[in-house]
């Protein structure tokens, strides 16, 4: 259902920018307590007029209280005001979006949590003398970095033998560190605050957080101190944190629901393959997937392979350095098979799972690498997450199972491989927009591409229920813009989907009403095999207003 | 008459002899025209030897054994025979033992021919064995390769650098015909026009020996008998010369087969001085000392080097001081001294010790509070307690790893290709520094690094990996302190490495390939060179290519083993097992560190070991290689050593003996600041803080501060920081393996006068002398203050009344403190380490 939790100000004036969308960049403080109240500054741009706040979900509500515009020298900014309650029953986070002249704003997320809440004082306190206390645990500190260099430091006590864990949740433009230290004074500044511990993500990478984490045990009883820094000095507006802190266990991540065909962390399960066949025909039974548990062995001594029968979920661990592990299958000639790999522990590019597959005599069939030649004309290689192969010929096979580098090994580089036939389905459906700001008698087009799996070779029927009333939804066709072929110098059928790509054509009336308040409607996708019609498929939701232009 | 005048000086000398004795005591010869050449040392009452040679007879047990020619036995009957030398009134014997006298040697081209283009100089590196050769004809340095210039002399055709391919027409350059006609004899003898000069006359067994090689056909013969013949090594006697102007000294060549048979190369090797102002030697061996200094003499033959260091003493003093000895770094230096009659200055005083080891250890002066506790303290183990104290600090850590993320090459680069990652990198380094581990664990991990570890970055600088045979070089020119760049396109012209080493080395880094798109790929290493994915329709064969050959090259040690693998085994991990236990390696990483402690490496430049270019004192350097390896290579306990060591602790001042040396530490020598320690230094000082701005050529880039307090050395990357100070002082932008100039420039004199740096902190509220002062401080107080922090002494009495005259003399008192706080940091005393 659509949030319960929107405030609206009387007299919310329709007024169409078409050009310029509403846009919110960041939120402080970015978050609160279950329960509680926030007095919050919300900064954006194209932000005039803002009337309301609107929650996708519920768990919140709020309104807002006022508006001004920022002054500054580059890029003038939008700060609305807004008081928001989080309900008690308020969990992890939750989305909101403004109202303004110009429609329905990006979203934003609010942190929800439990730990009591303290806000970064007003005073400087970027040197460890400085130092603001934290005065008791657990705590969520909103504090942000808004200037270059900024750095903010809080002292705290802890006693020996504690073990603290410290964890930021930031605005997009931040990218947070977090270090500890202790003023243990040296020879030359009886001052002198020693590090004893840093941590920012070594990595920016596709589905890796950027927020830092530490964990740290303190031997000693003492005065410490946590630091929070912008990555290289940046510091700025919009660059606003949280900063939670407690003893023993930290907050679980945030599972994406959405379906992932091809990322290295989306889980596999038992269930994969009836999910797969979700994604096609309802109802065709598929095998049961049996799990096998491969033994890590170095090269140099292998013990006989497990053999599977497919479809087998082989989960494993490289453990030590030179790690391969290995299970044995057997094909019928002309067999489709997929490999799929997750890692739910390391993940790339601090872990690189190398499959192959060779044939009795040692000779490899085929690996998860795909060779392409760059635009720069270079050799490259690609590691995937997902391969499709058509055994050429019956006989028996081994799976090997290793890192690509073969100098890393431990029980954080876990893997789980699903080697299962092929389920020809719809795979991921990709449709950009979250939000529509529709003028009345203005035509609109959403651009949803369908990814065809395992040689899907039926239709995809593509809707949208819930459009505004007055708002016609058609099929339609777009000029596809000329691109240049990729090159491979690999067998790129195997490790990408054919995609296909449908155009959904909103058509606001003249006359249809304006809406008070965003509209969610549904993109769904149902597949349809020959004749028969599979589920249907809740691709997104996008949110929709309707306005009139001009005043 | 200079003969004469060293027969007389020689004569003069064997009457001081308490003892002579024959080198070598005892010897074979092996067949037909074998020879030996002999000395005659004699022994002096202060344990020194001299040649007396010239001034000696020698005397054969049985005259039909041979011929004794100017101290050279040619043996000629088979059997037992003892030569007698008589010398200074004193005898000494040699036995010799003669088999096979009547047995020639079969022709062999590397042994006969070879010999006598390496003696007559032609295939040295500035002739014929240079790069491209001279004039088309092209021979290999030093004959390492004579199967190739037998080519070349019999079949003709010009040499190119990156081809085996001759060029040109191929004319030979002897002539069967009409032998006399031959190239390399009218050239050799000047009957044709020869850049290179007359190299034998007509009449010398040179000649003819060529001669009728190509009268008889020219013949390649035999190679000898496989590697055993193969010259493994050339000793040289003595292993070191120290003598005074005038004096001479005979030196004697011992070539060591594989086979373990030696021979007497004394008449078959090329002389060279690497200083002939200082030593000059003749083409028989004889080395005559000039002027007082050190060089070293080249021998060459047979494709190996070898040299001898020569150190020309000055005046005997009078009486040498007794010195005490810290440890053994003293022994080593204090001995060399002792030998070369240069007495070590005074121990330093405490402020300039601790000043010293403060800046060495920490790269921070001391503070004015800690300077005047260690002056006024009585503690006989003060210096030990200060150096301990420093070696455990947090500036410990920040200083070291600021030293090492030079050598390391800690960059993000104008681009900032991949931040996040370099940052992983600088962290790297900055635990293996706090945990001081062990440097080859860090060696391991730096050439080996695969995958997204923070040590693989160096090898993606930017979006490609770059070329292997600069990664080698590198990583070579790092841990080994050794350059094999000259031996990427031919044989190193200075040095025995030869171009198929140099791409055997190569070899580990070819299989090297990168996964993934930008920024987030990791590197592996394909198993063998080989391509991963079988369904390639093309794999690709990823060896490196011999650019000569053009054949795949198997990596391959230097010492010409090759290396085999497992499937799971990647060369890189075995290279860096060898690396790292190879002698070379703890020899360049002491070097390293010493050179940072004294300014100037045993071998210097640091990573430019040579035979060409000798250590200072190569014990000295051995024994803290050794030291390195027993304490597990980790720094601190080689840092300790050196800081420990009276030689580290002597004074700057020098004395009527050491002025002149630059080489011998028997002083300390002033070594400029670098530019990040001088600014850390300037802010000390004064009190005022730098902030450093993330800016590329002036201008803000991307907007990010270092925190308040940050220090220069504390900046993960200091080039991109824009800073004047840095534009002028230099900081090394870590394209390559970096290389700081300290020389100095207009454009430091200019910052000094009017720069920001040092104008604009003189008189600020909060900085040192403006708080001071508003605080009520006399002149006195601060003058002492500035000077404790500036240089951790305080000021001499009359330096204090100059200061306090020039303050009075000024407009006013603030006027007055700025003009001596600026001239505090703006000199020498306070931008140098001394």
């Amino acid at each position: 259902m659509p949030s319960l939790g929107i405030a609206l100000v009387a007299g919310l004036a329709c007024a169409v920018m078409a050009q310029a969308q509403p846009r919110i960049d960041s939120v402080y403080p970015a978050g609160g307590r279950a329960g509680g109240t926030i007095q919050a500054v919300v900064r954006g741009g194209n932000l005039k007029g803002a009337g309301g706040i609107w929650f996708e979900d519920e768990g919140a509500s709020g309104r807002v209280v006022g508006i001004e515009t920022e002054k500054a020298p580059r890029r003038p900014a939008d700060l609305v005001s807004v008081e928001i309650t989080l309900a008690e029953r308020a969990r992890g986070s939750v989305s909101f979006r403004v109202l303004a002249a110009g429609g329905v704003s990006n979203a934003l997320r609010l942190h929800v949590h439990e730990e009591r809440v303290q806000m970064e004082g007003e005073g400087v306190h970027d040197l460890p003398e400085k130092a603001q206390k934290i005065a008791a645990l657990p705590v969520a500190v909103h504090g942000r970095i808004s200037e270059p260099g900024e750095v903010d430091y809080y002292s705290f006590r802890a006693e020996a033998g504690e073990e603290w864990w410290f964890r930021t949740k930031s605005s997009e433009a931040l990218d947070p560190a977090l270090a500890i230290y202790q003023i243990q004074g040296s020879w030359f500044d009886s001052g002198r605050a020693v590090r004893l511990a840093f941590h920012d993500e070594p990595v920016s990478y596709p589905d890796l957080t950027t927020e830092a984490t530490l964990r740290y045990r303190f031997e000693r009883a003492g005065e410490y101190l946590v630091r929070v820094n912008g990555f290289w000095g940046h510091g700025g507006p919009g660059q606003e944190y949280i900063l939670l802190i407690n003893k023993g266990g930290s907050d679980p991540d945030t599972v994406s629901r959405e379906w992932k065909e091809r990322t290295w962390t989306r889980r596999l399960e038992t269930d994969r393959m009836d999910l797969l066949q979700g994604r096609a025909l309802a109802g065709k039974k598929q095998p049961a997937v049996t799990v096998v548990e491969a033994d890590g062995e170095p090269v140099k001594a292998p013990v006989e392979p497990q053999k599977i029968t497919l479809p087998a979920l082989v989960t494993g661990t490289i453990e030590r350095p030179g790690d391969v592990d290995r299970v044995r299958l057997a094909v019928k000639e002309g067999e489709r098979v997929v490999f799929e790999v997750e890692t739910p522990g390391k993940t790339l590019p601090l872990m690189n799972p190398l499959l192959r597959i060779v044939d009795g005599d040692g000779v490899e069939a085929l690996t998860n690498i795909l060779s392409v030649v760059n635009s720069n004309g270079n050799l490259s290689k690609q590691i995937h997450p997902k391969t499709q192969y058509v055994f050429p010929r019956a006989g028996e096979f081994t799976l090997e199972i290793r890192d690509i580098t073969a100098v890393y090994g431990d029980a954080e580089m876990k893997y789980r491989v699903l080697v299962r036939p092929q389920v020809p389905h719809v795979g991921e459906v990709h449709v950009a927009e979250d939000r529509l700001n529709l003028v009345a008698g203005k035509v609109q087009k959403l651009s949803v591409v369908t990814d065809q799996e395992e040689g899907f070779d039926g239709y995809v029927i593509v809707s949208m229920e819930g459009a505004p009333a007055g708002v016609r939804v058609v099929a339609g066709t777009e000029v596809e813009p000329d691109s240049p072929p990729s090159q491979s110098v690999g067998k790129r059928e195997r490790f990408t989907s054919k995609k296909q790509k449908a155009t959904l054509i909103l058509i606001p009336d003249a006359g249809a009403p304006v809406t008070a308040k965003p509209v969610r409607a549904g993109i769904y996708a149902q597949p349809v095999v020959k004749g028969e019609m599979g589920a249907k498929l809740h691709v997104k939701d996008v949110w929709i207003m309707v306005m009139r232009e001009g005043t | 008459m200079r003969a004469a005048v060293w027969l007389i000086a020689a004569l003069a000398m064997a009457q001081d002899a308490v003892s002579v004795r024959v080198v070598p005591e005892k010897v074979v010869l092996s067949g037909h025209g074998a020879s030996q050449q002999f000395l005659v040392m004699g022994r002096y009452a202060d344990g020194s030897e001299r040649d007396l040679t010239e001034s000696a007879t020698l005397r054969l047990s049985d005259a039909g054994a041979g011929e004794i020619r100017g101290g050279r036995l040619i043996a000629s009957r088979d059997g037992a025979v003892k030569i007698t030398a008589e010398a200074a009134g004193r005898r000494a014997s040699a036995e010799v033992m003669v088999m096979r006298s009547g047995e020639r040697k079969p022709f062999s081209f590397p042994r006969d021919m070879v010999e006598i283009l390496t003696r007559r100089g032609c295939n040295g590196s500035g002739c014929h064995g240079g790069v491209k050769g001279q004039g088309g004809f092209k021979l290999s340095d030093n004959g390492i390769h004579p199967k190739e210039d037998y080519r070349w002399i019999v079949e003709g055709g010009q040499f190119q650098v990156l081809s085996g391919e001759a060029a040109g027409e191929k004319r030979p350059r002897i002539d069967r015909a009409n032998p006399e006609q031959s190239l390399l004899l009218v050239k050799a003898t000047m009957e044709a026009t020869h850049g290179g000069g007359p190299r034998f006359r007509k009449d010398s067994d040179d000649y003819r020996a060529i001669l009728n090689w190509v009268r008889e056909g020219a013949a390649y013969g035999e190679e000898g008998s496989g590697a055993a013949a193969r010259v493994t090594r050339l000793e040289i006697y003595p292993g070191e010369i120290v003598m005074k102007p005038g004096e001479k000294q005979r030196l004697l060549v011992t070539a060591h087969y594989a086979s373990g048979a030696t021979e007497d190369f004394t008449h078959k090797v090329l002389y060279a001085s690497n200083d002939t102002g200082v030593a000059r030697v003749d083409a028989g061996g004889v080395a005559e000392m000039v002027e007082p200094g050190e060089t070293a003499i080249q021998v060459k033959a047979a494709g190996r080097t070898g040299r001898v260091g020569v150190g020309v003493i000055g005046k005997a003093t009078a009486s040498y001081p007794r010195v005490s000895a810290n440890n053994f770094i003293d022994e080593e230096v204090l001995a060399k001294l002792r030998r070369f009659h240069i007495a070590p200055s005074e121990l330093s005083s405490d402020g300039e010790f601790l000043r010293r080891v403060c800046l060495d250890l920490t790269g921070r002066v001391p503070p004015p509070e800690r300077a005047r506790e260690f002056l006024a303290s009585r503690d006989p183990d003060k210096r030990r307690k200060v150096i301990e104290a420093l070696l455990d600090s947090p500036e410990y850590v920040d200083y070291w790893s600021f030293r090492l993320s030079d050598l390391f090459r800690v960059s993000i680069f104008p681009v900032g290709i991949n931040p996040k990652w370099t940052q992983d990198y600088y962290e790297w380094i900055r635990d293996a520094v706090e945990r001081d581990r062990p440097y080859t664990e860090v060696a391991k991990e730096r050439i080996g690094a695969q995958g997204y570890s923070p040590a693989t970055r160096h090898y993606l600088p930017y979006l490609v990996i770059p070329p292997p045979e600069n990664m080698m070089g590198e990583q070579m020119r790092v841990f080994l302190g050794r350059r094999f760049d000259c031996a990427q396109c031919h044989d190193h012209p200075y040095e025995e490495w030869t171009q198929d080493q140099f791409w055997g080395l190569t070899a580990f880094f070819g299989p090297m390939f990168k996964l993934g798109g930008n920024p987030n790929s990791v590197i592996f290493d394909f198993p063998n060179g080989k391509e991963l994915a079988a369904d390639v329709p093309s794999p690709v064969d990823l060896r490196v290519v011999h650019p000569r050959t053009k054949k795949p090259v198997e990596p391959e040690l230097l010492d010409g083993t090759k290396v085999a693998f497992a499937e799971n085994e990647f060369p890189r991990g075995k290279l860096s097992e060898w690396v790292t236990k190879h002698p070379f390696f703890a020899e360049a990483a002491v070097n390293r560190i010493w050179s940072l402690m004294f300014g100037r490496g045993i071998v210097d430049p640091v990573d430019d070991f040579r035979s060409t270019n000798p250590p200072t004192h190569p014990r000295l350097l051995a024994r803290l290689a050794e030291e390195f390896r027993r304490g597990d290579h980790r720094f601190k306990h080689v840092i300790r050593l050196i800081v420990s060591s009276r030689v580290y602790q002597l004074s700057g001042e020098a004395n009527e003996t050491n002025a002149a040396d630059r080489i011998n530490y028997s002083h300390a020598l002033p070594r400029p600041l670098d530019a990040e320690v001088l600014l850390d230094a300037i802010a000390d000082v004064t009190g005022v803080r730098e902030r450093f701005v993330v800016g590329m050529n002036r201008g803000e880039w991307r907007g990010g501060k270092a925190p308040a307090g940050t220090r220069a050395i504390q900046l993960m990357e200091g080039d991109i920081y824009a800073t004047p100070f840095f534009d002028a002082y230099g900081r090394p932008n870590r394209f390559s393996v970096p290389e700081r100039d300290a020389s100095p420039k207009l454009a430091q004199a200019l910052h000094v006068l009017a720069g920001t740096t040092y104008n604009d902190r003189l008189w600020a509220p909060g900085s040192r002398v403006y708080e001071m002062h508003r605080r009520g401080a006399s002149d006195g107080e601060i003058i002492e203050e500035v000077y404790l922090a500036a240089f951790a002494r305080k000021a001499s009495e009359e330096e204090s009344a100059a200061i306090e005259r020039l303050i009075a003399a000024s407009e006013d008192r603030e006027q007055g403190l700025r003009d001596f706080l600026w001239a505090v940091i703006s000199s020498r005393e306070f931008a140098e380490n001394h």
